[in-house]
């Protein structure tokens, strides 16, 4: 009988905890700052380069840009040192909308990842050199 | 895209790992502590502890290698498929988690073999085990325990901080392994019907866990304010709310301390029996348990304002 109470107090315990920490604001691992093109933003020429900007030095581990046709090359190359600002040249970007994945290890050496997404407007010139 | 609130699947896996590594590290430390100071010289007691010892640091390997693999597939983000590719798993490898994740590994790696080690011992000795048993157990285990803590120095939220920070969290962590790690040695000590000699015992380990504790609070209070930096920080953010949530929980295993070594264990002779005081132990396992629970949140899910 014990051990079943004593179950269901941990259960209830868990669930509290869950609860209460699952309603937050702010996680605050390093996270990205800004880029360009600006996330959701609608861009009238196609940019010959992805910007990002992070909080804190990362390294970045992980560049991908998708758009609906097949995947967009890069002159990613995973970071070997942690810097806060990171430019790379992607070519080939024509009309349609595009979603940047990224990921990157902080100072902390914790991992975090996201993505943003960005269109370039119809009848704007391809960013292919 | 803002991130979610809610962990998400790698995350939750981190954080079991992270629960099973600081069990793996508290079992380890802690039981050989335990041992060497309130053992009851039975070898059905060592060898119950080294068995546990060896399981939860086996454990606790495996979990280190599934969390580096997390981070792969929380990097690719296309499933358990993802956590298994290797040329970003290489990539890892040469960061900072590369090198937390060997020294994790090396740890515990130690602690498994000290545990199947001292084990084989106890089945062919002729008598119990006498001191020097123990003394070189919790020797090698210190070993093992230290290179865990050199794996904070990559890794973690106080990796990025000063060394005195890193210094505290280093006492924080060990002295909290020592306390909780002796917990089911205890547990097991004081299944006895002598109960003068567990009275005696249970006295001795209340009075150093005083000071165990002086210094638990202490580090905890230098890691608090290094990476909490005010009230609002505390109550508005996820991290501070943890670690608000984390010293409500701490209060209750003193509390649980307190009952035992002012209630309980004073009035074991008059009880006859150890039996409430044994209960009394499950239950502040099972504090300690969700505190570990919250830790590893803490250390993985989310992390102090950036200052």
């Amino acid at each position: 009988m014990q051990s079943i109470n004593s179950f269901f107090l941990v259960r209830k315990l868990l669930a509290t905890l869950v609860l209460l920490l699952a309603t937050s604001s702010a996680f605050a691992h390093t996270g990205l700052k800004e880029s360009t093109p600006a996330a959701d933003a609608t861009v009238q020429a196609a940019p010959a380069k992805i910007d990002l900007v992070f909080t804190a030095p990362v390294r970045l581990v992980k560049l991908e840009v998708a758009g609906s046709g097949p995947a967009v090359e890069t002159e990613f190359k995973p970071s070997a040192e942690a810097v806060a600002s990171y430019s790379i040249p992607a070519a080939g970007l024509v009309a349609g909308s595009y979603t940047v994945n990224w990921a990157a290890i902080g100072a902390d050496g914790h991992t975090v990842s996201d993505s943003f997404s960005f269109v370039v407007a119809p009848s704007s010139a391809s960013s292919a050199p | 895209m803002p991130m979610s609130a809610i962990p998400s699947s790698w995350e939750l896996v981190s954080v079991v790992c992270k629960l099973l590594m600081y069990l793996g590290a508290a079992s380890s430390l802690g039981g050989a502590f335990c041992l060497f100071m309130y053992g009851d010289g039975r070898r059905a007691t060592v060898q119950r502890v080294l068995l546990l010892q060896f399981f939860g640091a086996l454990l606790s390997l495996q979990a280190v290698v599934i969390n580096f693999l997390a981070q792969v597939g929380l990097i690719n983000n296309a499933g358990v498929g993802g956590a298994l590719d290797w040329t970003m798993a290489q990539i890892l490898m040469d960061t900072p988690l590369g090198d937390l994740s060997l020294y994790r590994l090396l740890g515990f790696a130690v602690l498994i073999c000290s545990a199947g080690f001292f084990y084989r011992r106890t089945l062919v000795m002729n008598q119990a085990p006498g001191r020097f048993f123990y003394l070189n157990l919790l020797r090698i285990n210190a070993i093992g325990f230290m290179l865990l803590l050199w794996a904070f120095r990559f890794g973690g939220h106080v990796s990025a901080l000063t060394a005195p920070v890193q210094l505290a969290l280093a006492v924080h962590f060990t002295v909290f392994a020592l306390w909780i790690g002796s917990l089911y040695p205890l547990l097991l000590i004081s299944a006895t019907d002598n109960l003068t000699e567990l009275q005696l015992t249970l006295n001795r380990f209340s009075s150093h866990a005083i000071v165990i504790v002086m210094v638990l609070l202490i580090a905890g209070g230098v890691l608090t304010v290094n990476l909490v930096h005010s009230l609002t920080e505390l109550i508005s953010t996820a991290y501070g709310r943890a670690l608000a949530y984390k010293l409500l929980l701490v209060l209750a295993l003193l509390g649980i301390a307190a009952l035992n070594k002012f209630k309980l264990v004073p009035a074991l002779l008059l009880l006859r029996s150890s039996a409430k005081f044994r209960h009394s132990v499950r239950i502040e396992m099972l504090v300690a348990s969700l505190l570990l629970v919250l830790t590893a949140y803490l250390s993985t899910v989310v992390g102090p304002m950036m200052h």
